[in-house]
């Protein structure tokens, strides 16, 4: 075996859901082409998720709204993961979130994430 | 975070498999190669993402399958340092907090990663963090935020180790006392907005009050 290229790009919770279901993972092990490992793993990302994923237009809609931040990839990868709620969770995705942002930022940027990541 | 990876193989078909469409013969012999293991350097595969390309099928004296050079892509499961995930603690010991992410049980959050001061309570097998004269629990099976603080390697014990562990008498790595872990995620707990979720949600609920 050879890695080709190690990191072709981050994926998000998101996106390995949307992977996992092409491959069947949703549907019960019986019947499904999945692996039990890739089972779980639906399983378990849906959960955290808070039961429905996002699809790749609607988070691209985010990375867009949230482009004049500056905020790292991985950051960005991070918000969509966790959906930080409050300022507390969101200090916690974004490094020196302090120093970087004021607080109307901080305030705006809660607004986005409710408004494009909010599962309904 | 998950990562997309580039992989390249020789796949070998089976000739009782060569009756079979090649890419789906193909798919079947990566998913059972590939999927839900470590790859050492890189990580957890979780699920295959494409095939890019099926090299020619080589056929080589003495052996009745077919080889064939196979680029595929792979989503793998690869935390980096610092990031913020979310599990749910399985199990306790003095050794630390085992966490469970749903699809990779293999994390430990040290008692050094935990937050000061914190102690291991022997009545309830559980460890706790006395915050200003109150006793706040880690509970089993709740979920617990903590950042990365590193992710280790291991190989692949060897049978010669494993002979020398049992002349010392020291359990051997790869049996059920103790079991062999290709990947460990070290963790901490320690810091603002980290720790039992359900301490942090509580503590919102008496500000709104």
């Amino acid at each position: 075996m050879k890695i080709v290229e190690e990191n072709l790009g981050l994926l998000s919770n998101d996106e390995v859901l949307a992977v996992l279901k092409d491959r069947e993972a949703d549907k019960q092990p019986v019947i499904s082409r999945a692996t039990p490992s890739e089972i779980q793993a639906y399983t378990g990302l849906l959960a955290q998720c808070g039961g429905s994923y996002k699809e790749r237009e609607q988070l691209a809609a985010f990375i867009k709204a949230v482009e004049p931040f500056g905020l790292t990839k991985s950051e960005i990868v991070q918000l969509i993961n966790h959906r930080p709620p409050s300022v507390v969770e969101i200090f916690l995705c974004i490094e020196d979130c302090e120093e970087r942002f004021e607080e109307a930022q901080i305030e705006e940027l809660l607004q986005l994430i409710q408004q494009h990541l909010a599962t309904s | 975070m998950f990562i997309l990876s580039q992989l390249e193989d020789t796949v070998r078909i089976a000739p009782q498999d060569l009756g079979k469409p090649a890419e789906m013969a193909i798919t079947t012999a990566i998913e059972r190669t590939f999927l839900d293991k470590v790859i050492a350097g890189l990580g957890l595969v979780v699920t295959l993402y494409d095939i890019l390309s099926i090299g020619d099928g080589y056929v080589y004296h003495s052996d009745g399958g077919a080889h064939y050079k196979v680029s595929f892509r792979v989503v793998v499961f690869r935390p980096f340092t610092d990031e913020l995930l979310v599990g749910k603690v399985h199990r306790m010991t003095r050794d630390g907090l085992h966490v469970d992410l749903g699809f990779f049980r293999d994390v430990l959050i040290p008692p050094h990663g935990l937050p000061e001061p914190s102690y291991w309570h022997e009545d309830d097998e559980a460890w706790l963090w006395r915050v200003e004269g109150q006793d706040l629990f880690f509970e089993r099976g709740l979920p617990l935020r903590f950042k990365v603080q590193s992710v280790r390697f291991h190989a692949v014990p060897t049978l010669a180790e494993q002979q020398a562990q049992k002349e010392e008498g020291v359990p051997v790595l790869g049996t059920e006392e103790r079991p062999f872990v290709p990947m460990e995620v070290m963790g901490r707990a320690d810091g603002d907005g980290l720790g039992m979720v359900h301490w942090y949600a509580a503590d919102g609920e008496d500000m709104a009050e």
